[in-house]
């Protein structure tokens, strides 16, 4: 395998890219008008999510996700939960290809076969991935401030279309929809960031890695948190009607007939952190196959892994109808075992096995 | 569109393997073919209009389902 080193800092802005690049999701939809307040609870569970995951990397240092599975289960059972992963990223990378093309068929591409865009997008992924995860990590550099600058500077100029009274009534959501919409939302900001347990033997510094995947997280969590509120505010009710509402709201800047039609802006941001989000979670799923496999060089698997995401992208929804469906309803049951419960057995398991050694030595 | 795809997956994995091939990396070399075979399948059988079913278990909601909520 190849001998990369990224730095905390670069790790932090993979993760601004992992958890910001989530907006194409229908976040609003779940809890509509107080979708900020299951943002913020959704980065309190987030954060349980992380410690455990981050918790499991720190107690091995050096060793992958694999690598550790396969000391906690033994390689049998260790294989099949790598496997069970490995299905896991390469479901995340259907999700976010079909997300990723959906939007660009539906604003922009309207001739152009959905297909074919899923393929192109991940021609581009699979060369970033075939550069290796330092070229992915470098290009975040450059990306994420750039992105960060132009939403953050786009938003401010919607604040003349601030309707505070959207807001009204708020905590009208009932505790069991707060419960389900918060977790439907840690698992689709929050949880992917499971795919860093791949990446992490990577970082040159260990000690500031758990500050740096949460400041990551943090911020990532505050930009769709900014986001949500801006559509709140301006778009109130109506956001309901609109596929992708950020971009209906970036829409409505028209100041003094020169800043206008600025979605072309918050477009090629989304882009760009689709393309690192994809890129990523692309190398994780590569990676992963190939330790299973234990391959001296995972470059084989890029192109066939690739080809069978973007073909499972189609397999496992017909139209966009039922993409959504999956998003808001299946989509957590499916994913946070992946990012929650199996990292919170291996610590137990971890935990348990301290415990009778020390009964032992007693 | 066929005739391009299966081009495009000759070309690719003719290179590819006949690298790793030739390197006497055959674990590899096994590997690769089998995923490239498997991706070759998936897209033939998907160019054909042929209905895969779909992989995810039908969840619809697992809260409501077991009465937690």
């Amino acid at each position: 395998m190849e001998q990369v080193k990224i730095s905390p800092f670069q790790l932090g802005l993979l993760v601004i890219s992992i958890v910001a690049g989530s907006n194409l999701a229908p976040i609003e939809v779940l809890a509509k008008r107080d979708t900020w307040i299951c943002i913020i609870m959704a980065m309190i569970l987030g954060s349980i999510f992380i410690w455990a995951q981050t918790t499991l990397a720190t107690k091995y240092t050096g060793k992958n996700l694999v690598q550790i599975n396969e000391l906690i289960y033994g390689k049998k059972i260790g294989i099949v939960i790598n496997l069970f992963y490995s299905w896991y990223f390469m479901q995340l990378i259907a999700l976010q290809i079909f997300d990723f093309s959906e939007f660009y068929k539906n604003l922009m591409l309207r001739e152009t076969p959905q297909p074919v865009i899923a393929i192109v997008f991940l021609l581009l992924c699979g060369w970033a991935v075939w550069k290796g995860m330092e070229v992915i990590a470098r290009c975040s550099e450059i990306v994420i401030p750039i992105i960060i600058l132009a939403v953050i500077g786009t938003l401010f100029l919607i604040i003349p279309n601030f309707k505070f009274t959207n807001f009204l009534p708020y905590l009208q959501i009932t505790t069991t929809d707060l419960i389900r919409s918060s977790s439907s939302l840690t698992a689709i900001l929050f949880g992917e960031i499971i795919c860093f347990l791949m990446i992490i033997p990577m970082i040159n510094n260990h000690t500031k890695l758990r500050s740096a995947i949460f400041i990551g997280m943090y911020l990532g969590g505050a930009l769709i948190l900014l986001g949500s509120v801006y559509v709140i505010a301006v778009l109130g009710n109506t956001m309901e009607i609109s596929s992708y509402p950020l971009l209906q709201l970036v829409r409505l800047i028209d100041l003094g007939e020169f800043f206008s039609r600025m979605e072309v802006l918050v477009t090629a941001s989304f882009f760009w952190i689709i393309f690192l989000k994809i890129a990523v979670i692309y190398y994780a799923m590569v990676l992963n196959t190939a330790e299973i496999f234990k391959l001296k060089n995972m470059k084989p698997l890029i192109f066939p892994l690739g080809v069978l995401g973007v073909n499972l992208a189609f397999i496992l929804f017909d139209n966009s109808g039922d993409h959504y469906s999956f998003i808001v309803n299946g989509y957590p049951q499916m994913a946070i075992p992946y990012q929650f419960v199996i990292p919170l057995i291996s610590l137990l398991v971890i935990w348990i096995r301290k415990s009778l050694a020390t009964k032992k030595e007693i | 569109m066929i005739i391009i795809v299966t081009i495009a997956f000759l070309g690719i994995g003719f290179a590819q393997g006949r690298s790793l091939w030739q390197q006497k990396n055959y674990w590899e070399f096994t590997v690769f073919l089998f995923f490239m075979v498997m991706a070759y399948v998936f897209s033939f059988l998907q160019m054909k209009g042929v209905e895969i079913p779909s992989p995810l278990p039908p969840v619809k909601d697992l809260f409501t389902k077991l009465g937690i909520l």
